[in-house]
């Protein structure tokens, strides 16, 4: 078995979560290719998917194999429940400071999304803040010993223009705390009113909370799969599949978010990337919309700073002034990029020193 | 003879041959398989012990004696971690 046919496998496994039940493997892997195997799962967090796959029958394991398996989802759903009590913990704080947020991602997608939260494993926890709380917010996160990675460049970015920050919480673990739900362009497009104007609430360990809607988890999950990172990871596409329309309103919905939120070019690529990669076929309901989506050339060219041989922070940057309105916005977004404060440009030195001199002991 | 039942804000989480069950008291999550896996499924309503272990004993066709004996420190660990209450 070649490293392709892994990658396939990995990817599979992801498709049976979503009602492909070809079969994957009819005998199973030698031990060494069993656990490269392991490594590509859990850099995907598809540990439920290799163990639903092996309950299954459909991808031939040993004994020891098995075992692993159910030991993978378990330490995964270990995790996933602390991530919950963390989230449970951060609720009680914004409660307490009167600070309202919606749970993005993860526990909400797991909860409301998937047949059972035991099958979307995660990472950590995300919460979308208004803008006019998110200072609040740092406050209260930072009160309670959370430390945030990385400085805003200049007072006030990460209310105006950001896309959010991420916090280490003292007892383990992490927070992100969104304003918009992706970085550049498209994240600073989203009208902030209409983003909160949709929402659905779960429960997770007795207590109620909030996540969006479904049309806008829909969007959420393909801004991630097709923005986040250079590939689409196989998740966020997991996602967007148990997010899709289920009915004509909710269809009609996601089209005109999109078009209000100028992404119509990254739905149609994120429906292509987990239709190809998942071998999913959208719903109907979905199809008989998407032609009213008409992504313009100014889309295209914000999307080409996200992915592909023209990516660049350098590029997103100037195409997110885009998003902006007027000059008075684009002129303080870009010196904040571009000539952060003092303070911050003190803590990214000692940061660059830090790298630096750990990677010259590692070389010596 | 104790009524258990599970807390409404207990986290937990079903594997195909588990549950991991982390209560408000615990330091971290528990793993258990086969028939303490079974012992939560009962007590997804308040249910008396005897009736909660007869339920795992016809599952695992064995002598109900033998699996009080055994899942008593099931309970007792979930009780202290916060995961079950106890009424009597």
């Amino acid at each position: 078995v070649s490293d392709p046919d892994l990658a396939r496998m990995v990817a599979a496994l992801a498709s049976a979560e979503i009602g492909r039940r070809d079969a994957l493997l009819d005998r199973p892997l030698e031990h060494r290719r069993w656990s490269e195997l392991e490594t590509r799962v859990r850099a995907e967090r598809l540990e439920p998917q290799l163990a639903r796959a092996v309950e299954l029958g459909v991808l031939a394991a040993d004994e020891q194999q098995a075992d692993r398996a159910e030991s993978l989802h378990q330490s995964a759903m270990a995790t996933a429940l602390l991530l919950d009590r963390l989230l449970l913990t951060v609720a009680e704080r914004f409660d307490a400071a009167s600070i309202p947020f919606a749970v993005l991602k993860g526990p909400a997608v797991a909860h409301l999304d998937y047949p059972d939260p035991a099958r979307r494993a995660y990472g950590d926890v995300d919460v979308l803040v208004p803008s006019a709380r998110i200072d609040r917010a740092v406050a209260c996160l930072e009160a309670t010993g959370s430390r945030r990675s990385r400085r805003e460049p200049r007072p006030g970015f990460d209310r105006r223009f950001g896309k959010g920050m991420s916090f280490r919480v003292p007892t383990g673990g992490e927070v992100d705390v969104h304003r918009t739900l992706t970085l550049g362009p498209f994240g600073l497009a989203i009208d902030l009113d209409d983003l909160w104007a949709g929402r659905e609430s779960f429960r997770i360990g007795g207590r109620e909370l909030d996540a969006l809607d479904r049309p806008r988890r829909f969007l959420h999950a393909c801004l991630h799969a097709e923005l986040g990172r250079a590939r689409s990871r196989l998740v966020p596409l997991m996602d967007l599949v148990m997010t899709a329309p289920r009915s004509d309103s909710e269809a009609g919905a996601v089209v005109a978010l999109a078009r209000r939120w100028q992404c119509d070019a990254v739905v149609l690529a994120a429906v292509a990337a987990a239709a190809h990669r998942l071998r999913w076929s959208p719903p109907a309901e979905l199809t008989a919309w998407m032609d009213r989506l008409g992504p313009s050339a100014r889309q295209r060219r914000w999307m080409a700073g996200y992915r592909g041989d023209r990516r660049s922070s350098a590029r997103l940057t100037l195409t997110a002034t885009e998003a902006l309105d007027g000059w008075g916005e684009r002129l303080d977004y870009l010196r904040a990029v571009l000539w952060p404060s003092g303070t911050t440009m003190a803590t990214r030195t000692a940061r660059f020193r830090r790298g630096l001199s750990s990677w010259s002991r590692r070389s010596s | 003879m104790s009524t258990w039942s599970r807390r409404p804000d207990v986290l937990w989480r079903r594997t195909a041959r588990g549950v991991v069950v982390l209560g408000a008291d615990a330091d971290r999550p528990r793993a258990v398989n086969g028939p303490a896996a079974s012992l939560w499924d009962a007590l997804t309503e308040p249910i008396e012990e005897r009736d909660a272990i007869d339920l795992v004993a016809r599952v695992y066709e064995a002598d109900s004696a033998v699996v009080a004996r055994d899942l008593a420190p099931v309970l007792d660990v979930w009780r202290r971690d916060g995961a079950v209450d106890e009424s009597t």
